[in-house]
């Protein structure tokens, strides 16, 4: 079943068209990569899903037009992760900001710390929760207002270069909860990144340029087209470009992410 | 202009140390990479050198320009001339209509004549790789590459010795981040800047840089010529710091093959290298 679907958008910045005759369908309890290289749209699309531009005649969620009557009650089970977290902290500790959004929901307190506990359980916060968000490390933030985001248990996560500032070990260890978190709840997630790296754990990888799809594929076999996605300028996964180039060179025959079985199959 | 710091501690909250006790000397006209997992002290390390933070304990020395100096002395005016620090997303803080006048921002401040500000306008901006048409676009119309050359620009146009930058190529694609590595390359070679980077990426860091200093927990764990500190994978990886991929790679062909492919910069080297030993039919296993 989806759970969001576009259908024919358009929309245009002054006079240059961002996205003409636009549409996608994400399916409910997905995990879907959108990726693309900057300027390919993947932010406008965020905002427009996020309400913040008035172009809602195009889109349904939850079987819902995401029109103005229904905007703010399709918006609260949608989680968002923003690119820079900085902009949306208030709170003067990482646990009040946590329970920020539980409290205006009008939430009893003992429910409020249930949830609390859960997700600092789940991302392993508990160092954190006395500090003040703005004296954390970029990646740390990160991790935080992913934290915000879970805590109110949305249907739908929509992550937008949530993970660029967290170092690669820390960001293995998070996509992996979060791909646990995506099959447990069912919990849809669209993630926009220019981080292919992603697509390994998600479901269906779509690469946008100039508000087009050009490719939409499932992991492994989506790395196919990995000359198409290097020829606009994403950067794909090392082992997916070493893997592709020994090709070439006869060294091997196949795409393959695992550095151990092309380490052992080079020189058979 | 070198970067030194010596026995330097700080502490934000006055119990626990961001950086401890750290001693290390970055040599001028070298690039040099900061790097460690997430809040082992990079961003402190960072702050240190922009000035605005004083050490709890130690000295941070910029060329003449002691940081830890307290009694007033320290001329901020002259140390942002030969200081410039490229922040993380430093776009976010354009507030010029113009990328003419983006750049141009630090030159007024400092009264240069507006003729010669042109001029040097022009030549800042070819050094980063814009030409001319780009003085009168608006700096919030450009793609994320190109605004992240404008903001080094703009901090290159005060003639910086040493250019300092946060996370340099974060949220910037494949085309963008290669075309800023060989900016920065070239502003070692032909224009001898001491650049200090601070990153997690360090694929990107792997190929560019001469010196690599990695942190855990405040304390620095391992300093020096980037191969010599890459050499000891096992070590590194107890310290939780992310290993470049080639590195990570090469370490593989070694335990398996036992052959030490040497330094590869990057991917293309790699690949070479790799179809070169092929040819002569490839090692034995272990």
């Amino acid at each position: 079943m989806d759970i969001i679907e576009i259908k024919n958008l358009s929309f245009r910045y002054k006079e240059k068209f961002i996205y003409d005759d636009f549409s996608l369908s994400i399916k409910r309890g997905s995990w879907t990569t959108i990726a693309g290289p900057n300027g390919a749209g993947k932010t406008t699309l965020v905002k427009i899903l996020a309400g913040l531009y008035k172009n809602y005649s195009s889109i349904t969620i939850f079987n819902k037009p995401y029109n103005k009557k229904n905007l703010l009650e399709i918006r609260k089970d949608i989680g968002f992760v923003f690119d820079v977290p900085d902009n949306y902290f208030v709170c003067e500790t990482v646990e009040d900001e946590l329970a920020f959004s539980l409290e205006n929901m009008a939430m009893q307190p003992n429910t409020i710390r249930k949830k609390i506990k859960e997700v600092t359980e789940l991302l392993n916060l508990k160092e954190f929760l006395k500090k003040n968000p703005s004296s954390l490390s970029g990646g740390e933030k990160q991790k935080i207002a992913l934290a915000c985001a879970l805590v109110l248990e949305p249907r739908i996560l929509i992550l937008d270069e949530s993970f660029m500032m967290v170092d690669v070990n820390e960001r293995k260890r998070l996509l992996d909860i979060i791909k646990e978190y995506n099959k447990k709840k069912i919990v849809t997630i669209v993630s926009f990144t220019h981080n292919l790296e992603e697509a390994i754990y998600s479901d269906r990888l779509i690469v946008l340029n100039k508000g087009k799809i050009i490719v939409d594929g499932v992991y492994p076999s989506v790395f196919n087209e990995e000359f198409v996605m290097r020829k606009i300028g994403l950067e794909v996964p090392f082992m997916v470009e070493l893997s592709q180039k020994l090709r070439v060179y006869n060294i091997l025959d196949e795409i393959n992410l695992d550095m151990d079985k092309v380490v052992s199959k080079l020189w058979k | 202009m070198e970067v030194i710091f010596r026995n330097v501690s700080y502490s934000y909250d006055g119990i626990n140390n961001a950086v401890d006790n750290i001693s290390v000397f970055l040599d001028s006209n070298l690039i040099h990479g900061i790097i460690g997992p997430i809040g082992s002290g990079k961003s402190t390390m960072l702050e240190l050198m922009n000035g605005i933070m004083k050490p709890t304990s130690g000295k941070v020395l910029i060329g003449k320009y002691d940081l830890s100096n307290e009694d007033g002395s320290f001329d901020f005016n002259k140390f942002r001339y030969d200081v410039g620090l490229v922040y993380q997303f430093p776009e976010k803080q354009f507030f010029c209509n113009t990328v003419g006048e983006e750049v141009a921002f630090a030159e007024k401040i400092f009264k240069t004549k507006n003729a010669s500000i042109r001029k040097k306008v022009i030549d800042i901006l070819k050094i980063v790789g814009l030409d001319e048409s780009y003085i009168s676009r608006n700096p919030f119309s450009l793609n994320g590459g190109e605004k992240r050359r404008v903001a080094i620009a703009s901090v290159l146009i005060s003639n910086p010795k040493v250019l300092i930058l946060d996370e340099p190529t974060i949220g910037l694609d494949d085309k963008s981040k290669k075309r800023l590595m060989k900016l920065l390359k070239n502003l070692k070679v032909r224009y001898n800047k001491t650049i200090v980077i601070v990153t997690h990426d360090v694929d990107m860091l792997y190929e560019i840089v001469d010196n690599i200093v990695v942190l855990d927990k405040g304390k620095i764990i391992s300093e020096g010529n980037k191969v010599n500190v890459f050499s000891n994978v096992e070590y590194l990886n107890k310290h939780n710091t992310p290993i470049p991929n080639i590195v990570r790679f090469e370490k593989k062909i070694y335990d398996k093959y036992g052959l030490d492919m040497g330094y590869i910069p990057n991917m293309n080297a790699l690949i070479r290298k790799i179809a070169d030993i092929s040819k002569g039919g490839g090692p034995n296993e272990r």
